[in-house]
């Protein structure tokens, strides 16, 4: 994954939980410090050893730890460096994840390394929706799940997680999440 | 163009119109209606949009002309600006627009139209190298960043190399100088010297070796706490007897002065706590070590509150004062350090107790006014200690003895520490035996009694621990009491945790070893007489046995009479010598007397007559004053058992 995942997982707890506890998330990781370039591709196993880390300093199970850096990602990392991108996604919940595979499109085209994840939403009823997940990784689902609570508070929209589906293969991961929604206004 | 045509074109672009030869519009795209209401069929193409690019069309034939050019459209109302091309019908009788968002313009121009990922073709670029251009500039953000962060720790690296290399070299300047001073006081040490010089040169080099030591212990204390590897030490310790220990230490400097010292702990003062006793009784014997130096008259005072867990130790002086404008370099090592004092003072002390007091998560501050004096405050949060197993000693102000009674065993393999450690123990009355090694302690205790073991850590054959642990292992095994020089704060522990019953570091402090000695040793009953007691017998009869079996009976008898008479004489000798202050004299008859009354047992009047004999040589005359003060009664009191012994084993014989 790209440095920035590693920056955002870094600004969270700096800001969540104190550079001490930072400081300690890198030592348990054995992730070395030069991992943070936001642009830089690193692997896989550098990211989850830090999720892995994290979820072990701050006593969180893993997917829970997934879910809260998911809902960070979207709310209050990206809308810091990438507002406009956000902006350009879509103007509700649901015409967000209807653009999210075109906005990866495009940013496959600066990051020749990225290799996003699918997303399909299939529209039950006005209030119901189901988002399809398709990924080459595994495991992801919690992050993604933070992200459609992350997505929801965008657009004053509150979610609720009605299901979740999730299948693995040698091909990675595919999740139907069934959401529910209430406007706040 | 037909609509099958019309169709793909909306595919492709998002926003198109048609217009007529009149210039009005027809099949107006959705999207294009949503942002631009005024694009509505019917109306004249000139009122909705105005030409940026070409400028001079005015009529249908002249955008018939720029067919093949690019068009630039900005709506009038300026919410919307439109690029892309006229494509001229198949009958020739209509233009087509087909475009895109002008991106460029609209960030610009009316950024709060929010444009979506849809309203772009999928070809096109304006999108990616938006997208491009946020991911340079976060880059960029991001490399000013980490610049910013290598500069500072640029700075910080150059800062603290200057203030480590200007600490070094005030460090090894004042190193320098009170080696200097021991080593030219020693070089002055020769025979020809007289009392009173060789008096005051001691005096000089062991000021000058007590300055050395500070500075040395700054250093150490100064690295580990940078290096935070001087980790607090929280164990349970009384305040009482803390606060004794800080006025046992300070106190000869105060009545040297005439000058008052004392504490006072308010009623309400938890006296068991928990926290760094070792750091805070630093903090305090530097704060008091002070205020004595700086008074002349007067008194010096330690007052103990407590709020909560919240302790505040107050230290007032009325000394000379700080001036005002020496506040803010009060805390900066070596300041206060001036010519006239560079032989008692090495400046540092008050750059530790901050640094201490930080360490401990506390605050130290103070007020002076010059001419009246100095208060301190200095105020540490302390956990009130649950413990009731530490025994309480009586106030400061009953001074602890200065004897004791009870046969100490000290171990170590330097022969100097040894000899050293010997005449300090024998100096407070404590009968001393003392061995070399770890198994060699083990073997003495198992053949003779002891009160207490002062065991060196690192030993060869046997060490310290592993003795401590066989000495243990004893029945009623004797404590043993650590005597090392490993100074770390973790040390302490590791040697309770071992075993260990006590912890004195070398070199040994007075005041520590006495309040050592005094909790596990009795204090000397004819010490609080104020006489002096060796802690030998009086009178050792298996010597003169012995001397008996080598010579025979009637040679003794001989030369016990021999004995008598020359010990009176030389007793005499000494006395008078000593009344004419005749420091050699007195040396060579103590040294002669204790020799030969060794030789028939008297072992106490023989070890008072190696104090005499030493402190004659030093030209110390308050220690010679100390021991010749009862010289005669003990001398006739050895004597006369020596006659006694020898009288009862004549009538024996006969």
């Amino acid at each position: 994954m790209y440095g920035l995942i590693h920056a955002a997982l870094r600004d969270l707890i700096l800001e969540d939980h104190g550079v001490e506890t930072w400081n300690q998330v890198v030592l348990q990781s054995g992730v070395p410090s030069n991992s943070f370039l936001t642009m830089r591709s690193y692997s896989d196993e550098t990211t989850m050893a830090l999720v892995d880390a994290a979820s072990q300093v701050l006593m969180l199970p893993t997917n829970d730890c997934l879910q809260v850096f998911g809902h960070y990602w979207v709310a209050r990392f990206a809308p810091k460096e990438y507002g406009g991108l956000l902006d350009h996604t879509g103007g509700s919940l649901i015409e967000f994840f209807q653009n999210l595979d075109a906005l990866h499109d495009r940013l496959s085209t600066s990051f020749t390394e990225f290799k996003p994840p699918s997303f399909k939403v299939k529209i039950n009823t006005a209030n119901s929706a189901v988002i399809k997940y398709v990924s080459s990784r595994k495991g992801l689902t919690p992050f993604v799940i933070g992200i459609i609570t992350g997505i929801g508070e965008r657009f004053d929209t509150a979610i609720h997680i009605d299901a979740v589906d999730s299948s693995n293969s040698d091909q990675g991961e595919v999740s139907d999440i069934l959401i529910s929604m209430a406007s706040n206004g | 163009m037909d609509s099958d045509t019309t169709g793909l074109l909306e595919k492709l672009f998002p926003f198109t119109f048609t217009v007529d030869s009149d210039l009005l519009l027809s099949q107006v795209s959705p999207r294009l209606g949503d942002l631009c209401p005024a694009a509505v069929s019917g109306l004249d193409f000139m009122t909705v949009f105005r030409c940026h690019r070409p400028r001079t069309v005015s009529c249908y034939e002249e955008l018939l002309a720029a067919e093949n050019t690019l068009f630039l459209l900005i709506s009038h109302d300026e919410q919307l600006a439109l690029k892309g091309q006229m494509l001229l019908s198949a009958d020739g009788k209509r233009l087509h627009f087909a475009g895109m968002p002008w991106l460029e313009w609209m960030n610009q121009k009316a950024p709060q139209v929010r444009l979506h990922l849809g309203d772009f073709p999928k070809l096109d670029s304006q999108m990616d190298r938006d997208f491009h251009l946020i991911s340079q500039q976060s880059m960029v953000n991001e490399l000013e960043s980490l610049n910013e962060k290598l500069a500072k720790a640029e700075r910080e690296s150059r800062d603290s190399i200057k203030v480590q290399s200007e600490l070094f070299a005030v460090m090894s300047h004042e190193m320098r100088t009170p080696l200097n001073g021991v080593i030219s006081a020693l070089s002055l040490l020769s025979e020809e010297c007289s009392s009173a010089e060789r008096e005051k040169i001691t005096e000089v080099a062991n000021e000058s070796a007590n300055n050395l030591l500070s500075v040395i212990n700054y250093a150490l204390d100064y690295s580990k706490i940078d290096a935070g590897k001087m980790p607090l030490q929280m164990l349970d310790f009384s305040l009482t007897r803390m606060l004794d220990s800080v006025i046992a230490v300070t106190e000869g400097r105060a009545k040297e002065k005439e000058i008052e010292l004392s504490y006072f702990m308010a009623s309400d003062v938890q006296k068991l706590v928990v926290g760094d006793e070792e750091k805070i009784r630093q903090v305090l014997i530097n704060i008091v070590g002070n205020a004595i130096k700086f008074t002349e008259v007067g008194a010096v005072n330690v007052f103990v509150e407590q709020k909560e867990n919240l302790f505040s130790f107050i230290i007032t002086d009325t000394g000379v004062g700080i001036a005002k404008k020496d506040f803010p370099k009060l805390f900066n090592p070596f300041w206060g350090k001036t010519k006239s004092d560079s032989e008692t003072s090495t400046g540092l002390g008050l750059n530790i107790v901050m640094r201490l007091v930080e360490l401990m998560s506390g605050e130290v501050r103070f007020e002076s006014e010059e001419g009246v004096g100095t208060n301190f405050r200095v105020e540490i949060p302390l956990e009130v200690g649950k413990l009731d197993s530490i025994p309480e000693k009586e106030s400061a102000m009953d001074a602890l003895p200065s004897t004791f009674s009870g046969r100490v065993l000290l171990v170590d393999d330097n022969q100097v520490n040894l000899m050293l450690g010997r005449m300090i123990l024998e100096n407070r009355g404590v009968s001393v035996r003392t061995a070399s090694d770890g198994e060699e302690a083990v073997k003495t205790i198992k053949d003779v009694s002891f009160d207490l073991v002062l065991m060196d850590i690192s030993m060869p054959v046997m060490d310290g621990v592993a003795a401590m642990q066989e000495i243990n292992l004893l029945p009623s095994p004797p404590p043993v009491v650590a005597l090392t020089a490993n100074v770390g704060d973790d040390f302490a522990k590791r040697y309770f945790d071992a075993g260990f019953k006590g912890y004195l570091k070398k070199p040994l402090e007075q005041a520590a070893m006495v309040s050592e000695l005094s909790f596990w040793l009795k204090p000397s009953t004819l010490d609080v007489a104020g006489a002096i007691v060796s802690g030998e017998m009086l009178f050792n009869s298996d010597v003169v046995e012995e001397l008996i079996k080598q010579i025979g009976n009637e040679n003794y008898l001989h030369v016990r009479s021999l004995f008598i008479d020359e010990s009176q004489s030389r007793i005499t000798s000494l006395s008078n010598a000593w009344l004419r202050r005749d420091l050699e004299k007195v040396r060579k008859e103590a040294h002669a007397l204790s020799s030969s009354v060794a030789s028939f047992g008297c072992e106490d009047l023989s070890w008072r007559l190696k104090k005499i004999e030493a402190a004659a040589c030093l030209g110390d005359a308050t220690e010679i004053v100390r021991y010749m003060t009862d010289i005669d009664s003990a001398s006739k009191d050895a004597l006369d058992i020596v006659l006694q012994y020898g009288e009862s084993e004549e009538a024996t014989n006969r």
